[in-house]
């Protein structure tokens, strides 16, 4: 079945290009969105590397791809507009778990942080995107799609759509979507929670354009006015070199197994969350929220 | 992905930074409250002290009340705040020169600092980085 679908993300970068300068522009005249020199630079530079490294590396996903569409498919389930409509539905369900595994394994995070590296808030974050994705285990979650007979060529132009959705969510100047939209849909006010270093927003709204899958699985928080998001990592990067910024958490990662003393521990550095330690000395977001409930606790009791 | 392409690509990135730039320039620097709150907020167990702000406004050091084997670090790389707790194991090197302290850290996300200082401040940073207590575990990520 020869399927030669376009490429959307391709097709959309004049279109993020434009937008960020209209963002840029509108952000000068209202203050409603910031920029800043340098860390616009890294953000487009990542993804500009992203686009590089994923063309590198595009025809190795796609034989592994294409081995389980020719040898572990159930069905095949065509080309029909529904079929489209269907694969758009279980992507976004495998991103769903791909971004939240992106934030709860450190093997998946040293690929994800990146995307989190910056402390402003953007269009151009959209674009930070990471240069080691393909080096993880995240593409697993999507093999169910191709046993169940989507044909991988849909499976890439549906997750097209899925990140072309998700660029406009990476802004400040949309405060909230109408009511019916928010609760069905991942939105700018979401999305900014998602990408929040405050306690009480850590790991939480993981949804790529559905926010249904966050309420179902636990993991959603609405953004509080009273607490204001603050962009960026629990240990925000002192660099805007974008290498250190694509390797950074590999390189910690590095050493960390290096120096493990036992087989667990080295492991438990590639499959635990970021933060873990064997002895506890640094913090994971769990240990960061328990911390801040505590705080919150002792200051309630401290007030009555 | 051709040269030319890759070539039009990064010409488009740096005009896109040169006008985030120009629309946005840097204007605020560090101060004694700004750097009290944002340490607040990254380690609000620890009580700080006078703090050392860098005569260029980038960067300020925080001694911890009661506490030998760490000091705060408080830094604004573009416009933002990144804060540290800093012991004696995450500094791989410290060289003083007449206007500034060169510091060189055992941290991958934050290989250098220029502390620009002179004076008493100067005296007072390099004294507070040089005599951290070396018996603290080390703290970087």
């Amino acid at each position: 079945m020869p399927l030669n679908l376009p490429e959307p993300t391709v097709i959309a970068v004049p279109a993020f290009v434009l937008l960020c300068l209209a963002e840029m522009l509108y952000g000068w005249k209202t203050g409603r969105a910031h920029f800043e020199g340098k860390d616009t630079f890294t953000s487009l530079i990542m993804g500009l590397g992203s686009t590089v490294s994923g063309a590198l590396t595009a025809s190795i996903a796609a034989v592994g791809a294409y081995w389980i569409w020719d040898h572990l498919r159930l069905f095949d389930l065509g080309q029909a507009p529904w079929v489209f409509v269907l694969a758009f539905v279980l992507d976004d369900f495998a991103y769903y778990w791909i971004h939240r595994y992106g934030h709860r394994m450190r093997w998946m995070w040293a690929a994800h942080v990146i995307h989190h590296s910056s402390q402003h808030y953007n269009l151009s974050t959209a674009l930070r995107q990471t240069w080691t994705g393909q080096f993880t285990p995240g593409a697993l979650f999507k093999i169910p799609l191709i046993i169940l007979g989507v044909h991988p060529a849909i499976i890439l132009f549906v997750a097209g759509i899925n990140l072309i959705y998700q660029f406009w969510v990476h802004t400040e100047a949309i405060k909230r979507m109408p009511r019916w939209f928010e609760a069905v849909m991942n939105t700018p006010s979401h999305h900014r929670v998602h990408h929040a270093n405050n306690p009480k927003y850590l790991d939480s709204n993981y949804a790529g354009v559905f926010i249904i899958w966050d309420k179902m699985f636990g993991t959603f928080v609405p953004e509080d006015d009273a607490e204001p998001v603050r962009y960026g990592l629990v240990r925000d990067l002192g660099t805007f070199n974008p290498l250190r910024v694509a390797f950074h958490e590999w390189w910690g990662i590095i050493k960390d197994v290096w120096s493990a003393k036992t087989l667990h521990d080295k492991f438990m550095f590639l499959v635990a969350p970021p933060g873990w330690t064997p002895d506890g000395s640094r913090k994971t977001s769990d240990m960061i929220k328990e911390e801040w409930q505590a705080r919150l606790s002792a200051e309630r009791q401290a007030a009555e | 992905m051709e040269p030319t392409q890759l070539a039009f690509s990064f010409i488009a990135i740096t005009l896109l930074a040169l006008i985030a730039r120009w629309l946005f320039p840097v204007k605020k620097q560090l101060d004694a409250e700004r750097v009290s709150r944002n340490f607040a907020r990254c380690y609000p167990d620890l009580v700080q002290g006078q703090a050392i702000i860098a005569d260029d406004g980038a960067a300020a050091l925080l001694p911890i009340a009661a506490n030998d084997t760490e000091v705060g670090l408080v830094t604004q790389p573009g416009d933002r705040v990144v804060c540290r707790l800093l012991v004696a194991a995450d500094i791989a090197a410290l060289e003083r020169k007449d206007d500034r302290l060169h510091i060189r850290f055992h941290d991958f996300t934050y290989p250098d600092l220029d502390f620009m200082a002179s004076g008493v401040a100067l005296d007072t940073a390099h004294n507070l980085l040089k005599n951290l207590d070396v018996k603290a575990t080390k703290n970087a990520a």
